[in-house]
C-alpha cells in the first residue's frame, strides 16, 4: 500500500509540474429544449485533435494553450454543433445541443474516441433506442434491452436480472443517481423498477470496472435521472396492459429550480379483487405494484447544483377470505420493495476540479402478515409477521481534478451504514409472542471506502490506474482490503484498439435465493460476517475494437476467478432446519471460475440500426459440500448465446423492431433412480431417497424466440401520440421457465416420478398507448 | 376459465348492459394474466441400476449387511424394493479373508456368528452376476463411556384441545473424551414406558422408544435430527466434559406420564462418515415426497455403488423417571409446578 501511495503521489507531482501556461477551460452540455444535462457527449477540440467527454451530470473540462479554439460538440441523438471561442483566461461556457427530429445519422466527429476511453465492457445504448424495442407486455424496459447484449445472461425467461459474465444476479451493483438498489423487479421480475419515462443515460459496466465503483463482483448498471425540464412543463401519460403511467417535469423556477414526478403502476392487478371474488367464492386476490419518483434539482448559481430525490417502490400480494357467516376468515398481505431519498450536490471549486457530494439512505424492505381468526377453535387465532430489511445510509464525496490533458484524477470516499434486520414473530389473539424460536436479529455493519483513478491520456495508449481500499466492520469482524484495478487502451492503428484490463473485486453483501425457480422477496441479504467472508473475484479481459464505416465491431475475453462464494447448503434453506441459527444452513469458502468471448457488432444510429451479439461462456463453481466436493457448472452457465436487434425507422412516424434471441439451455439437476437406504438401525428401518445425477448435469432445452413490434407516432402542435404494438415470442415456443421434479399419485396408486417443464410465456400480443403534453 | 369468463360477462352484462368490446378488454386482460402457463412432461430416461449396500456393524451385534439395487423412478416405489438375491458378499478382516456371508431372508449375515471388534479394518467385496463389483471399508470407533446421567423436568405445557400435551425435560451426563484420536458423537435417548391401556381395546407398548431430543448448545455444532444429536468434539478434545441436552417426553395424553419408568441414554462413537451420512438423509428427507429442495448428494463409502458400510461403538446408561408407579395419583399441576 505504502509504494502504491508513493507511485501515485509521484505521478501527481509530474502531472502537476506540467500543469502551467495553459488556459482551462470548462462547463455543462445541456440539451436545448429541456436543458437536461447530457451525458458522454464528445467534445472535439479541432486544434488538437483531442476529444473529451461531458461526465455523468454533463459536465466536462480540458486545457487549451491557443486563444482560439473551435470545438465540436456532438452526441447520439442530438444535432452536432461547433462553437468558436476566443478566451484570455479560464472560461466557463455552457453548450446546448438540439434534440435530432430528422431520420438522418449523426455523424459524431471523433468517434474513435469512444473506443479510446480506458474502461473495457463498458456499454451504453441511446435511450431513444431502447424506447425503440418494447419488452413484454409493450411496456419498455431498459434492463430488458441490456439483456440483449453479449456476456449478460437474464436468469429466468422474462426476468429482470443482469447476470454478467458467469457471475449471479446479486453481484451486479444497481445504482440510480448515485444511490444503490438492492431490489429491482417488479412482478416477479417481468418489470424492472427503473420507468423508463425518468432515465436520462445508463452506462453498464460488464468487465472491469473503474475504482469509483465497489461492492459488487461482476457489473455495474449506473443509472442517471432527468434532472426535470427547466424551461416548460412536458410529461405523459400512458395506458398498457402490464403499467400504466404518468409522468410530468418542469420548472418551479424557470432556468433555477426544476422537478420531475412519475408514477407507474398496474391498474389490471386491482382488477383481479373483484374477478376473483366472483371465481373463488369470498376470497379476494390481488396483485399489483407502484413505483413513485420524485426529483427536484436547484441551479443555485454556477458553480452548484442541489438534487433531491425520493423513490419508493412495492409490489403487493393480497388474498382475503371473509365468508359471509363470519366463522373463519384470513388476511394474507405481503409488501416488498424500495425505497429512497438522497440529496446531492454538485460543486464546481474551479475549472478543473469538480466535486459531487451525495447523502443518501436506501432501504429494501420484504413484510409478509398473515392474521388467521377461526371463533371456535382458539389456536387458529393468531397472527404471523414476517419482516426481512436491508438499508443503508450512506454519505459520499468524489472529486474529478483535470490536472492537463493528458492526466485526469478522480477520488472519492464513503461511509456507509448497513442495517441487516431479520424478525419472524407470532403472535396469538392477545398479541403475545408465542413462538420464541423465531429469529428477531438486526446485524449493523459498517463500511468505509477511500479511492483513486489516475488517467492518462497519451495519445496512442490511454490508461486508467487506480485502486479501491474498504474496510468493513460487523459483530467485532473487521475485513479491510485494497482492490487494484487497471484498464489501459492502446491504439493499434488508425481506428483499431486493443483494451486490457484487472480487476480485483469485494462483495460484502450477499444475496441468497430460498426458492430456485423465481426470484420472489423470499430471498435474503445477508451480511459478510465472522463466519461469511466477503466474496472476491479477481477478472482479466482483453479485447479489440474497431469502427468500420458506420459500425463498430468488437470482440472481448474475459477469465474470472472467484473465492468466498456462499451458497445454501444442499436440501436446505435459509430458515427452513435451524431457525435461530441460519449461518449453519450456508455453504461457504465456495470458489469458481468464468470465461468467455463477446463478439458485438453494431450500429448505434441512423434508419436501419441495430446490433448482433454472439457470446462463448462458461461458468462454473466449487464447494466442499456440494456435489460431493466437484466442480459443477453454474445454475445459469450458458455456453452459447446469440441475439439479433434490429431497428428499422419506416418514417418519423413508424419504427418497426425486431429481436430474435437464442441461448443454450440452462443447466438442472435430475433425479437418476431411488435407493432403499438405512435410517434407524436399532429399528433396521429403512427409507427411500432420491438419488440425483450430478449436480447441473443435465440442461433444459435451448431457449429462441422472435419478438416483433410497431411503434406509431402521431405528432401535432399540441401533443403527440404513440401507439406500440408488440408481438412476443412471434413462433410461440415453448420455452421452459423451469424444471420440476415431483412425484404424482398415478391409477395403480403408487408414486412415480416425473419431470415438469413449466412454459410461462407462449405468444403474447400486446398494446399500450401513450399520450405525450 | 371458459365458465368464468362465460360468468363474469352474464353478470356484468346484467347489471351494467356492458357493452361486447369492452368485455373483449377483459378477456385480453384475463388471457394475459391467466392463459401464460403450460406444463409439459419431460421423459425421466432410463439409468443403468446400481447396487445399495446398508450396513451399520457394532462390536456385540452378529455382522450384517443389506444389499439392494436403485429402482428407476417411472416404476412405483410402494411396493417397496427388492433385496438383491444371489450376490457373493465376501468379507475380509484386516485384509486377510474372513468368510462368505450367507443369505438369510432379506440380509446376508456372517455364519460364523462373527461380532465385529473395534480398531479392525473391515471391507467387504460384493459381487452381483447382473450389476457387478461392488466394496466398501469400515472401522468400528473405539467406545466412549459415559457417566453422572441425571434428568430434570424444565417445563410443561397443558394440553389444548386434543393436543398432546408437551413435556420437555434435560438429561445431564459426562463423557470422557480420548484425547488421542477426534471423536464424533451421536446421542439419542429412549423412553420406557410400562404397559400403558389406552381406552379398552388399544395398549401402548412403548419399549424404549426413541424421544425427540435437541440441543442449545452452540459450541458443540451440533446435527440435530430430531431422534437424534450428533456433534464432534473439536470444542472439547481429551476432556471430561458435562453435557446437556434438551428432550421431549412421549406421552399422548397426560394420565400416560405417570407409566412412564425411565430412560436410557445411548452414546454412540461414530465416525465423521457416520455423520456426514446423518447428515444427508436428514436434508434429503423432505426431497422424497416433495421434490421441492434443491438436489442433495449422498455420503457414500461404497465404491461403484450406493449407500454406507459404517461402524459404531455404544455405550447405555439409564435413569429412571422421578415419579413412581406408586404415586398412583397424578397431579400434574402440583408436580410440575
Amino acid at each position: 500500500m505504502r509504494s502504491f501511495i508513493i507511485i501515485c503521489f509521484n505521478i501527481l507531482i509530474f502531472g502537476y509540474s506540467s500543469y502551467s501556461q495553459k488556459i482551462s477551460f470548462n462547463g455543462y452540455v445541456f440539451e436545448q429544449q429541456t436543458g437536461e444535462p447530457i451525458l458522454n457527449a464528445l467534445l472535439h477540440v479541432d486544434s488538437s485533435s483531442k476529444s473529451y467527454y461531458s461526465n455523468s451530470f454533463g459536465y466536462f473540462n480540458f486545457h487549451s494553450k491557443k486563444k482560439v479554439e473551435k470545438i465540436i460538440c456532438s452526441a447520439y441523438g442530438y444535432q452536432t454543433d461547433t462553437i468558436k471561442i476566443s478566451f484570455q483566461k479560464d472560461t466557463t461556457i455552457n453548450i446546448y445541443l438540439k434534440s435530432l427530429t430528422s431520420l438522418a445519422e449523426v455523424v459524431v466527429k471523433g468517434q474513435r474516441n469512444y473506443l479510446k476511453e480506458p474502461v473495457m465492457g463498458l456499454e451504453m445504448i441511446p435511450q431513444e433506442q431502447v424506447k425503440d424495442i418494447p419488452a413484454i407486455g409493450s411496456e419498455t424496459d431498459v434492463i430488458k434491452t441490456y439483456q440483449l447484449l453479449p456476456g449478460v445472461v437474464a436468469g429466468n425467461e422474462g426476468t429482470s436480472g443482469l447476470l454478467v459474465r458467469g457471475g449471479s444476479a446479486d453481484q451486479t451493483l444497481f445504482v440510480i443517481d448515485g444511490v444503490p438498489l438492492y431490489y429491482i423487479n417488479h412482478l416477479g421480475g417481468f418489470i424492472s423498477t427503473f420507468n423508463n419515462d425518468i432515465i436520462n443515460n445508463v452506462r453498464f459496466y460488464k468487465g472491469s470496472f473503474p475504482a469509483r465503483f465497489g461492492g459488487r463482483l461482476s457489473s455495474v448498471f449506473d443509472v442517471s435521472m432527468k434532472n426535470g425540464n427547466i424551461k416548460k412543463f412536458t410529461g405523459d401519460l400512458s395506458f398498457g396492459i402490464v403499467a400504466s403511467r404518468f409522468y410530468i417535469e418542469g420548472p418551479i423556477v424557470k432556468n433555477k429550480l426544476s422537478m420531475l414526478f412519475s408514477f407507474r403502476t398496474m391498474p389490471v392487478g386491482w382488477l383481479l379483487a373483484p374477478i376473483s371474488k366472483i371465481g373463488l367464492e369470498d376470497v379476494a386476490v390481488y396483485y399489483t405494484f407502484f413505483d413513485l419518483n420524485q426529483k427536484f434539482t436547484y441551479i443555485f448559481n454556477k458553480k452548484n447544483r442541489f438534487f433531491l430525490n425520493f423513490y419508493k417502490g412495492n409490489d403487493i400480494f393480497h388474498i382475503k377470505y371473509a365468508p359471509d357467516d363470519e366463522k373463519e376468515r384470513f388476511l394474507s398481505v405481503q409488501k416488498w420493495g424500495n425505497e429512497f431519498v438522497s440529496f446531492r450536490w454538485n460543486h464546481i471549486y474551479n475549472v478543473s476540479l469538480f466535486s459531487n457530494m451525495n447523502l443518501y439512505y436506501t432501504r429494501f424492505n420484504n413484510l409478509f402478515y398473515f392474521k388467521s381468526y377461526h371463533n371456535s377453535h382458539s389456536l387458529s387465532n393468531y397472527k404471523y409477521i414476517n419482516n426481512v430489511n436491508v438499508g443503508d445510509l450512506g454519505l459520499k464525496y468524489s472529486l474529478d481534478y483535470s490536472i492537463n490533458n493528458f492526466y485526469k484524477i478522480k477520488t472519492g470516499a464513503a461511509l456507509i451504514f448497513h442495517v441487516f434486520n431479520t424478525q419472524i414473530k407470532r403472535y396469538d389473539s392477545a398479541s403475545v409472542q408465542i413462538d420464541a424460536t423465531s429469529p428477531n436479529e438486526k446485524i449493523n455493519a459498517f463500511e468505509n471506502t477511500i479511492y483513486l483513478e489516475n488517467i492518462f491520456d497519451f495519445g496512442f495508449i490511454s490508461l486508467n490506474l487506480g485502486a479501491r481500499e474498504s474496510s468493513y466492520f460487523v459483530k467485532n469482524v473487521s475485513y479491510p482490503i485494497i482492490q487494484p484495478r487497471l484498464s489501459l487502451s492502446l491504439n493499434i492503428i488508425e481506428d483499431l484498439f486493443l483494451k486490457l484490463a484487472y480487476s480485483y473485486n469485494i462483495q460484502y453483501v450477499h444475496h441468497l435465493s430460498t426458492l430456485n425457480e423465481v426470484d420472489m422477496p423470499a430471498d435474503y441479504w445477508l451480511p459478510s460476517t465472522s463466519f461469511i467472508k466477503p466474496e472476491k473475484n479477481r477478472q482479466l479481459a482483453a479485447g479489440l475494437y474497431e469502427n468500420i464505416g458506420k459500425f463498430q465491431l468488437s470482440v472481448e475475453s474475459y477469465y474470472k476467478k472467484y473465492s468466498d462464494l456462499i451458497e445454501t447448503k444442499e436440501g436446505r434453506t435459509l430458515f427452513a432446519i435451524d431457525y435461530t441459527n441460519w449461518q449453519k444452513n450456508i455453504e461457504v469458502a465456495g470458489t469458481g471460475y468464468s470465461y468467455g468471448v463477446e463478439l458485438l457488432l453494431k450500429k448505434t444510429n441512423g434508419i436501419f440500426s441495430g446490433w448482433i451479439a454472439y457470446t462463448y461462456s462458461r461458468s462454473f463453481r466449487l464447494f466442499k459440500n456440494i456435489n460431493q466436493g466437484h466442480v459443477y457448472p453454474y445454475r445459469y452457465d450458458r455456453p452459447n448465446s446469440f441475439n439479433i436487434v434490429t431497428i428499422y425507422k419506416l418514417n418519423k412516424k413508424i419504427t418497426f423492431s425486431a429481436v430474435w434471441v437464442y441461448g443454450t439451455g440452462y443447466p438442472y439437476t435430475k433425479p437418476k433412480a431411488f435407493a432403499q437406504l438405512i435410517d434407524n438401525v436399532d429399528y433396521q428401518q429403512f427409507s427411500y431417497y432420491l438419488i440425483w445425477e450430478p449436480r447441473n448435469s443435465s440442461r433444459m432445452s435451448n431457449y429462441h424466440r422472435l419478438d416483433l413490434s410497431m411503434i406509431y407516432t402521431k405528432k401535432n402542435n399540441k401533443n403527440e401520440k404513440v401507439w406500440s404494438i408488440n408481438i412476443y415470442n412471434v413462433y410461440s415456443r415453448l420455452n421452459p421457465y423451469y424444471y420440476d421434479i415431483n412425484a404424482y399419485y398415478n391409477r395403480n396408486k403408487t408414486y412415480s416420478w416425473k419431470i415438469y417443464k413449466y412454459v410461462l410465456f407462449p405468444i403474447i400480443p400486446s398494446i399500450s398507448y401513450t399520450i405525450k403534453f | 376459465m371458459s365458465y368464468c369468463l362465460l360468468a363474469c360477462y352474464r353478470l356484468l352484462c346484467a347489471k351494467k348492459q356492458i357493452k361486447m368490446k369492452r368485455f373483449l378488454m377483459i378477456i385480453v386482460i384475463f388471457f394475459f394474466i391467466s392463459a401464460c402457463e403450460k406444463i409439459m412432461d419431460i421423459p425421466l430416461g432410463h439409468n443403468k441400476p446400481e447396487l445399495v449396500v446398508n450396513s451399520l456393524i457394532m462390536p456385540d451385534s452378529v455382522f450384517t449387511v443389506y444389499i439392494g439395487r436403485t429402482q428407476d423412478l417411472s416404476q412405483s416405489f410402494q411396493n417397496g424394493i427388492k433385496k438383491e438375491k444371489n450376490v457373493i458378499c465376501s468379507l475380509f478382516v484386516n485384509n486377510s479373508f474372513r468368510e462368505i456371508l450367507q443369505q438369510e431372508d432379506n440380509k446376508y449375515i456372517s455364519s460364523t456368528n462373527l461380532h465385529p471388534q473395534s480398531n479392525n479394518l473391515y471391507l467387504l467385496k460384493i459381487y452381483d452376476p447382473k450389476l457387478g463389483f461392488a466394496q466398501g471399508k469400515a472401522i468400528i470407533p473405539e467406545k466412549t463411556y459415559l457417566s453422572n446421567v441425571s434428568l430434570k423436568i424444565d417445563n410443561y405445557s397443558a394440553p389444548v384441545g386434543d393436543f398432546q400435551p408437551e413435556i420437555y425435560s434435560t438429561v445431564y451426563f459426562t463423557i470422557n473424551d480420548n484425547k488421542n484420536t477426534n471423536n464424533y458423537y451421536e446421542v439419542y435417548i429412549t423412553q420406557y414406558t410400562k404397559n400403558y391401556h389406552w381406552g379398552v381395546h388399544d395398549t401402548l407398548f412403548w419399549e424404549d422408544a426413541s424421544i425427540y431430543i435437541f440441543t442449545d448448545n452452540k459450541t458443540l455444532d451440533a446435527v440435530e435430527t430430531g431422534a437424534s444429536v450428533l456433534f464432534s468434539d473439536s470444542s472439547f478434545n481429551g476432556e471430561k466434559k458435562n453435557l446437556a441436552f434438551h428432550i421431549q417426553l412421549r406421552s399422548n395424553l397426560v394420565d400416560s406420564i405417570k407409566y412412564i419408568r425411565n430412560m436410557k441414554i445411548h452414546l454412540r462413537t461414530v465416525t465423521k462418515e457416520y455423520l456426514e451420512y446423518k447428515e444427508s438423509l436428514l436434508d434429503s428427507y423432505s426431497t422424497v415426497y416433495t421434490g421441492n429442495f434443491s438436489p442433495v448428494s449422498f455420503f457414500s463409502n461404497i465404491d461403484k455403488g450406493l449407500g454406507i458400510f459404517l461402524g459404531y461403538s455404544e455405550d447405555v446408561d439409564s435413569t429412571t423417571f422421578p415419579l413412581s408407579l406408586d404415586t398412583a395419583v397424578f397431579n400434574h399441576q402440583k408436580y410440575f409446578k
